[in-house]
């Protein structure tokens, strides 16, 4: 009886450590360590600090005497900007509600002695440490009057800038709207944020945005060779009279327009990926076109003589021959509408 | 002879020891007196002699009959002794098969041991998920994206928790998931894809790029830019999608590539003005 006793227990107990071990197995997989799971974040750095201290408010006006053809620097962190040019030898900055502005020569004329190439910064209160943003100017509105032969060179964060009547520009912002007039020399502006706007400018002339809209009118180029450059994200291109004889004008989604005269041996390239392309030139222009449309169409109202078109899927191309072929258009478009009207 | 003589069966009997000790004593006081008991009883032993002397070799036989089996019980120790566990526990089971009450016992601990596994086991089988349903994706803006792999535009889902419903992620048995999965993981032949001459440079351009941007954009865009840009991009993504997919089927058609390599480019200078606007906020702090 008693061995009998003991395989009945030994029995229970080999089967009840199978059904332990059965039981063991986990229903679904085991989670992993948290520790695991969590994708460590990656490193970023520090996010841009406000633009500046707000307690900060003064209304002041330096000014300093510097070489007609002086080069100017300088960025500004927040504020209306306007750069208008003036025929004395001397630079003025006016800031309204705003940091301190200061001059810092950087280089000066041999031979007149005066300031040719020029800083103009905050100026920290003594015992002030230097932060960020410290050397950019901000407030309300900040006001430059340069000589007429003065380049600008300018970078800002949030200003809404306006540069009239000097030799030459080049201004970059991360956001706010860039107009600028009466130039000379040569412009190149970028805003990532904003419109621009220029006319009656002379010289090179690169304009981009990423959302915003380009609209140019009254450029000419002020030596030959000069190149007139548009580029624009999601906003549209406009080009009015603007008589270089190299263009290239480019939109992703928006629009290119153009309308004026086509210049003799001009080279004219003008591109979107979904937006459409409109020209609009006088009727008896002289160009050679070459427009590839992919899944778009393609129009004119001005009657062409075509080399060759195609009308594959995907695949759409031609060339035609307008008069004499003197200038040569390039267009391409991805999804776009190309037309071609009379002016 | 005096008085009545003994019979050859007491004799005999008298002989193996079989009669009692009156008997005995009573025996040996006649057949000392009887000379015819005494020859009686000379005969009877000889005959006893000459049957023990043809039994000895018998009777000397059992002997090594005995060793033999002390050997074959000394070799079925030593055996059990080295035996493993296994066949103890084997031997154990057969001797306990044969009691009725135990088979018993056995068989219902066993049943339910398998029900206790069947149990555990049969949720890992069917695993069941939860799969919202596919939401609507509107994009922002006055420009429809199409859609893209690399992102497009702004989309908005509220999850509606009541039309939340539990699919089977399969209805294959378990062995033929396993086959799918095993089909799945072994390598699979790469499809040779035609690149138009210079394209290969512009993907790299771009991937290259991408790394870049999908790190940064986060902190160079801000909320309305950010739409915007991620809208360009899925309108280039789709130029290129639907370009690549004409030049693959014709690599000579010029102006398929020609529209192609502008969307290259639009996306190249597109990302570019990440990093650009980037630099540029690095410049002013």
């Amino acid at each position: 009886m008693a061995a009998k006793m003991y395989k009945i227990g030994v029995l229970l107990i080999l089967l009840c450590t199978g059904g332990v071990f059965a039981t063991a197995q986990p229903k679904t997989p085991a989670p992993k360590p948290a520790v695991d799971a969590v994708v460590p974040p990656r490193e970023r750095p520090p996010r841009t600090p406000p633009a500046y201290p707000r307690d900060v408010k003064q209304t002041t006006e330096r000014s300093i005497t510097v070489d007609p053809n002086v080069s100017i620097k300088m960025c500004v962190a927040e504020g209306n900007l306007k750069v208008t040019g003036w025929e004395r030898n001397e630079v003025r900055v006016f800031v309204r509600s705003g940091r301190l502005p200061g001059f810092k020569v950087l280089e000066k004329d041999a031979s007149s002695g005066k300031a040719n190439w020029l800083m103009i910064s905050h100026v920290r209160a003594e015992g002030t440490p230097p932060g960020p943003m410290s050397e950019c100017l901000a407030g309300q509105d900040i006001e430059l009057d340069v000589p007429l032969k003065a380049k600008m060179d300018l970078s800002g964060r949030s200003t809404e800038t306006v540069i009239d009547s000097i030799r030459k520009v080049n201004v970059k912002t991360a956001e706010g709207d860039i107009s600028i007039r009466n130039i000379a020399g040569g412009i190149n502006a970028i805003t990532y944020q904003g419109n621009l706007i220029v006319e009656s400018s002379e010289g090179s002339i690169m304009l981009e945005t990423t959302s915003g809209n380009i609209l140019a009118f009254g450029v000419n180029p002020g030596q030959i060779g000069d190149l007139f450059k548009a580029r624009a994200g999601s906003g549209n291109v406009t080009l009015q009279q603007v008589e270089h004889r190299q263009i290239e004008a480019s939109s992703i989604s928006g629009t290119v327009n153009f309308k004026g005269k086509l210049l003799a041996g001009g080279l004219y390239g003008f591109k979107t990926s979904s937006g459409a392309i409109r020209l609009q030139v006088p009727l008896k222009s002289s160009f050679t076109v070459k427009a590839s449309y992919g899944f778009g169409v393609f129009a004119s109202e001005i009657p062409l003589n075509y080399t060759y078109k195609n009308e594959g899927e995907g695949g759409k191309n031609l060339q035609a021959i307008v008069g004499a072929g003197d200038s040569n258009i390039n267009l391409t478009t991805s999804n776009g509408a190309i037309s071609i009207r009379k002016q | 002879m005096n008085g009545k003589c003994i019979d050859i069966g007491t004799i005999q009997a008298f002989l193996d020891g079989e009669t009692t000790q009156d008997d005995s004593l009573r025996i040996g006081h006649h057949v000392a007196n009887c000379d015819n008991c005494a020859r009686l009883l000379a005969v009877a032993e000889d005959e006893n002699s000459f049957v023990f002397s043809a039994l000895d070799r018998e009777m000397n036989a059992l002997v090594p009959t005995q060793r033999l089996w002390s050997r074959i019980n000394e070799s079925i120790e030593t055996e059990k002794a080295g035996r493993p566990f296994w066949q103890n526990v084997y031997s154990f089971f057969a001797m306990s098969v044969r009691d009725r009450s135990m088979m018993a016992m056995a068989g219902l601990l066993i049943v339910f041991g398998l029900l206790a596994v069947l149990w555990t086991v049969q949720p890992a089988l069917v695993d069941r998920t939860y799969v919202a349903p596919t939401p609507e994706v509107r994009n922002a803006g006055t420009t429809s994206a199409p859609s893209s792999s690399e992102g497009t535009g702004v989309s908005e889902f509220t999850p509606d928790p009541s039309r939340i419903q539990p699919i089977r992620v399969s209805n294959h048995s378990p062995k033929k998931l396993e086959e799918i999965v095993r089909g799945e993981n072994q390598p699979r032949p790469v499809p040779t894809v035609y690149y138009a001459p210079g394209e290969e440079s512009y993907i790299k351009t771009i991937a290259d790029l991408k790394e870049t941007v999908d790190y940064r954009k986060d902190e160079v865009f801000s909320g309305s830019s950010r739409v915007d840009f991620e809208r360009d991009l899925a309108v280039v993504n789709d130029s290129i999608k639907r370009m690549q997919k004409i030049v693959r089927k014709n690599p000579n058609n010029q102006a398929a590539r020609q529209v192609l390599y502008a969307s290259y480019q639009d996306k190249i200078d597109l990302l570019n003005t990440v990093a650009q606007k980037d630099e540029l906020m690095a410049t002013i702090r």
